[in-house]
């Protein structure tokens, strides 16, 4: 038994010495990493004001994300909520909302190193997407 | 019924007794280690991932109480060493009453010296500190006490003879008194390591102002409930492995003291 948890305990400070240093780079690195975008509007032709999105934040056709965000451990805990919204083109660079967007605030405008789903937890890089591009 | 049978009956009894009594002391233990490695009702090994991935400050409060404990150990058997040969082997007036007094101070609660600690440590600048969490645990007492009643045993003659050979205090620790006490120095640095492993309240009181110093003992509550059965493991793993592994030594050294 002795030489059982002898063998057992290399073993553990392997690992925690591995995740010691890499635990952090492997939290940023693993989950999909979202840029969010700017909340930007634009009045219609009917003199409504309406919700622009840029076109890499709509996903599928149909659905955009939000970020969930709630006080974690050790980082800040980002979750994506999924929203199925209609849109128009409005231009090279956006959408235009034309369903109901009330109950949608900031969107991510970009997601990497993985596919958005809804519930899934992302890293939100710093940086906005819209800003660039519209202005 | 005859006297064997009587003695195999409550043989078989005693055995029963004791068999439930240390199911109840590792029922936790062993639910808290099987639990760890179930996550959403299957069994795998993402609640450890999720800990040091998800949760990656765990390790960081993991790493202060090794460096706490092993800290602690190791100073406080070099301070204790020389003073329970001190008190074991050197005569000179007082000697009885100032080690009653280490006695004394043996006895008393955490909770009773915590004020006048938090006063020195206040005074030294040392609050929200490292020092703060190690520097009072280093001066143990019942350390003393069990090198002490060690080295009460050790022959006079053989710490004459050394002396006379070697003419040097330190020659007769290398050569005549570490290796008669070797048992206690390996069972005091289980017991001060598993002491110092579980600290709470020191660290509680003493760096209230700086979590960033606690030890796991204190954070362990804090962390996720998805992932708080693989950070109790985790936690109690260090400790559970030091006493399989010199299980022999800290048992030989209870017994031969009767403590």
């Amino acid at each position: 038994m002795k030489k059982a948890v002898a063998v057992i305990t290399v073993l553990f400070w392997a690992v925690i010495i591995f995740f010691t240093f890499m635990g952090e780079t492997i939290f940023y690195e693993w989950c999909p990493q979202v840029t969010m975008a700017s909340s930007v509007y634009t009045r219609l032709e009917d003199g409504t004001e309406a919700k622009l999105i840029p076109k890499t934040g709509l996903f599928e056709g149909k659905y955009v994300y939000i970020v969930n965000r709630m006080p974690g451990f050790s980082a800040e805990i980002c979750t994506l909520e999924r929203h199925e919204v209609t849109v128009e083109e409005h231009d090279e660079f956006f959408y235009v909302i034309t369903s109901d967007a009330s109950g949608i605030s900031r969107i991510i405008g970009l997601c990497e190193n993985g596919e958005p789903e809804d519930g899934v937890r992302v890293n939100v890089k710093d940086g906005d997407v819209s800003m660039g591009v519209y202005w | 019924m005859t006297y064997s049978m009587k003695k195999k009956i409550s043989g078989v009894l005693r055995i029963i007794i004791i068999g439930i009594l240390a199911l109840m002391f590792a029922y936790p233990v062993i639910m808290t280690a099987a639990r760890s490695f179930i996550y959403d009702g299957k069994l795998s090994l993402v609640a450890y991932w999720r800990l040091f991935v998800y949760n990656f400050t765990y390790l960081d409060y993991f790493w202060n109480s090794v460096i706490y404990a092993t800290l602690i150990t190791v100073i406080c058997i070099i301070i204790s060493f020389p003073l329970g040969f001190l008190f074991a082997k050197i005569k000179f007036k007082g000697r009885e009453l100032i080690f009653f007094i280490y006695i004394l101070v043996m006895m008393l609660p955490f909770q009773a010296t915590s004020l006048p600690n938090y006063i020195q440590l206040r005074d030294f600048g040392m609050l929200n500190t490292r020092l703060a969490l190690t520097v009072p645990m280093m001066f143990s007492p019942f350390a003393v006490f069990l090198f002490r009643q060690y080295m009460k045993n050790i022959p006079n003659d053989l710490l004459d003879s050394t002396l006379l050979e070697s003419s040097s205090i330190f020659s007769i620790f290398r050569y005549a008194v570490i290796p008669q006490v070797k048992p206690a120095i390996a069972a005091l640095s289980i017991l001060i390591f598993c002491e110092s492993w579980n600290i709470v309240e020191q660290a509680l009181i003493f760096s209230m102002d700086n979590t960033d110093i606690y030890p796991l003992s204190v954070m362990l509550s804090n962390i996720p409930a998805d992932v708080s059965y693989a950070g109790g493991t985790i936690y109690m793993f260090p400790v559970l492995a030091l006493f399989v592994l010199f299980r022999e030594a800290l048992e030989s050294s209870m017994e031969e003291y009767k403590l």
